[in-house]
């Protein structure tokens, strides 16, 4: 049974040219998909309108079948989905604790230092953490709220291989072991090729 | 995390952020507060200032009323009249002073009489050093004054009583001596004085039962300065030699001297002093319906130049508080919103993320409104203590002014200069002492405190909330679209 589903969704900036048409999708708990497509396709568009930060112009979100316009899309935020950014998006006065305090349902702490951060770098000002630290931050935020799903937007985007593949290998646990529905977004294809299920969005049109 | 955590959060980690908002806020807070202290303190120094300056009416007898004239004599030759109506007494000086407003009074009569001790022998007097001329070698000038606090020759420190007391308004049967005179008759304080009236002094006959009357020395003088003294200078002319006894004693026994002749003696003038100057208008349309002065006798003459010479002054000082007052806060209003405005703006970054995470933007707002008040409040708090002592300064600085000024305004009217004086052609307009201000009220008032407060913490909420919702209108999307 799909944990988050599109129908019919279409998207336009000012009633012009659709960016989004048509996409129908289901995605599951437990898996984690990719959504491949070259740059301003439309990839962090449908994100957003997956996770709620904006409406479709047509068709619905469904978030355990029921659309998340019912509950509002704050509400959406703040208990079904999580978001990790290419930019990390941290709050820059706060620790690393603080920053996943922020959202948490769960002891902060032991997500961080289960995602590989120690307590003394847990307790550090987020800007004096390095990128792969601040990203494992951005997700810990993410697991930490216990959110059914989680929306990651070119997650490695700013980061080195190693790091990537490290980010990569806890997003892909999340999905597996801790039965997360993680959707990605990526441009790379060597990214994609990581995840259970990969949609191709090709000229605003979702296609495996 | 809750929104007060964030609040404090905030707060002390963008502490630079803070410090600059809370120096505004008590730079304005301090000034407005200062100012209104201000405002209220230069009211109360011009209070005082006013009545440093003080203000005087006199009143007298309309002795040229043709009215009020008889025939003294008459003959083809010519004629002489004197001044038959009403005279100024000890009952007029009640009923002026029962009216509100007037503080002080100072009645005095010059007179001539002879000295004599308690056991009935003349009194010596002092001679002027150029060999005595006089036919009256016991004859002495009277100053009856009702206090002579206000009597020029001990208000200007030409005459100090450096033994006993000076008399006060309410004395009576008092006398004061000089020491020379007291010396030269081996009197002392607590000794017996009689002033006699007879032909010899005044030319007409007295009853020799009205003819004399006995004080007590109450009080010996030293002179100070120095006075002008020639060859023709007369004996009784010589401050050695002046008596200066109370004037409610004096002018009943000077009533019974000329009571056989049906001439009234009363005080020529009375000077009153008013506590506020600016109020004399009212003040004498007030005592000019008292119906038991009769005032076809009398009139009054108002001598109010210090207080008109000072009250442009003293308006264009509260004038300019109240601009001063008005553009702190103006300024300060405006440099509150371009902050609070720049601020937000700043923070549109962090808005995006707590809307991506779901926080609601009323709860984004409160988070920003906190913030804002809690320095607000810290300001507040700091700016009652710095208010405070700038007000203190304020105050001293004040408090001086209004010193100096009420000194300069005394030295105009101080006769004595240090030069050498003439006790015949003295001036003897009465000096009412200025009250000396030790202490200014420059103070904040818990209303005047609350009231700012209230109205600071307003003009901070609105530019917080004003500035907080404009950047929320805009979506999380955007907002993070544009950070990404």
């Amino acid at each position: 049974m799909s944990i988050l589903k599109t129908c019919n969704v279409k998207y336009t900036y000012d009633g012009k040219k659709p960016v989004l048409k048509n996409i129908s999708a289901e995605f599951e708990a437990g898996k984690i998909y990719a959504i491949l497509g070259t740059s301003g396709c439309g990839k962090t568009t449908l994100l957003s309108l997956l996770g709620g930060l904006d409406s479709p112009s047509e068709g619905r979100v469904l978030f355990r079948e029921e659309d998340i316009l019912k509950g509002g899309l704050a509400g959406h935020r703040k208990h079904n989905v999580a978001f990790v950014f290419q930019s990390y998006n941290l709050i820059d006065y706060m620790t690393a604790v603080e920053n996943v305090a922020l959202t948490a349902k769960l002891a902060p702490l032991p997500v961080l230092e289960r995602l590989g951060l120690t307590k003394e770098e847990a307790r550090r000002n987020v800007l004096k953490l390095s990128g792969g630290q601040q990203q494992r931050v951005a997700i810990a935020r993410a697991l930490a709220s216990d959110a059914g799903v989680i929306l990651a937007d070119e997650p490695t985007g700013n980061l080195d291989e190693d790091t990537a593949a490290e980010i990569m290998d806890i997003l892909r646990e999340c999905a597996h072991e801790r039965k997360k529905c993680v959707i990605v977004v990526t441009h790379s294809i060597d990214l994609a090729q990581q995840a259970d299920v990969i949609f191709r969005l090709k000229k605003g049109e979702l296609v495996l | 995390m809750h929104v007060l955590k964030r609040t404090l959060l905030y707060v002390s980690r963008k502490w630079h952020q803070s410090l600059i908002l809370f120096l505004v806020l008590l730079v304005v807070s301090t000034s407005v507060l200062t100012g209104f202290a201000i405002l209220h303190a230069s009211h109360t120094a011009a209070a005082n200032l006013r009545r440093q300056l003080g203000g005087t009416f006199r009143l007298e007898t309309d002795t040229d009323n043709p009215a009020h004239r008889k025939n003294l004599v008459s003959t083809d030759q010519y004629s002489a009249t004197y001044y038959a109506g009403d005279v100024l007494d000890n009952d007029d000086i009640d009923e002026v002073m029962k009216t509100s407003g007037i503080s002080e009074y100072s009645a005095s009569i010059e007179a001539v009489a002879n000295l004599k001790s308690g056991d009935g022998a003349y009194y010596d007097l002092v001679e002027n050093g150029h060999g005595s001329h006089t036919s009256f070698p016991h004859m002495a000038a009277i100053g009856a004054w009702s206090s002579l606090e206000q009597c020029p020759y001990f208000a200007n420190h030409l005459l100090e009583v450096t033994q006993g007391e000076l008399i006060t308004d309410d004395g009576t049967g008092q006398a004061v001596v000089s020491r020379e005179l007291a010396m030269l008759n081996r009197v002392e304080i607590g000794d017996k004085l009689t002033l006699e009236i007879n032909r010899e002094v005044v030319g007409f006959e007295v009853p020799a039962k009205r003819q004399q009357c006995t004080f007590e020395i109450v009080g010996i003088f030293d002179i100070r300065g120095e006075q002008q003294i020639n060859q023709y200078t007369l004996s009784r002319q010589l401050l050695q030699n002046r008596v200066f006894v109370d004037a409610r004693t004096m002018l009943p026994f000077l009533r019974g001297c000329t009571e056989e002749l049906g001439m009234p003696v009363g005080y020529d003038e009375i000077t009153f002093s008013v506590d506020d100057p600016a109020e004399m208008d009212s003040i004498l349309q007030s005592l000019q319906e008292n119906e038991a002065i009769n005032w076809e006798c009398f009139k009054i003459t108002v001598d109010n130049a210090g207080y008109q010479g000072a009250e442009s002054a003293l308006k264009s000082m509260d004038g300019g508080i109240r601009g001063m007052i008005f553009a702190i806060a103006a300024v300060g209003g405006g440099a509150l919103v371009l902050l609070l405005g720049i601020w937000a703006k700043s923070r549109i970054h962090e808005t995006g993320i707590l809307l991506a995470l779901g926080r609601s933007k009323g709860e984004i707002l409160v988070q920003r409104l906190a913030e804002s008040a809690l320095i607000a409040l810290l300001a507040l708090g700091a700016s009652w203590v710095c208010s405070g002592m700038a007000a203190n300064e304020v105050g001293n600085r004040l408090l001086a002014q209004v010193n100096r000024q009420s000194g300069e305004e005394t030295k105009k009217d101080s006769q004595y200069s240090g030069m050498p004086f003439s006790a015949a052609d003295f001036d003897l307009t009465p000096v009412f002492s200025a009250p000396k201000v030790e202490e200014l009220d420059v103070e904040l008032s818990g209303d005047m405190f609350a009231s700012v407060c209230a109205a600071e913490l307003l003009i901070v909420l609105l530019c917080a909330g004003t500035a907080g919702i404009s950047v929320m209108k805009t979506k999380p999307k955007a907002i993070l679209t544009e950070y990404e």
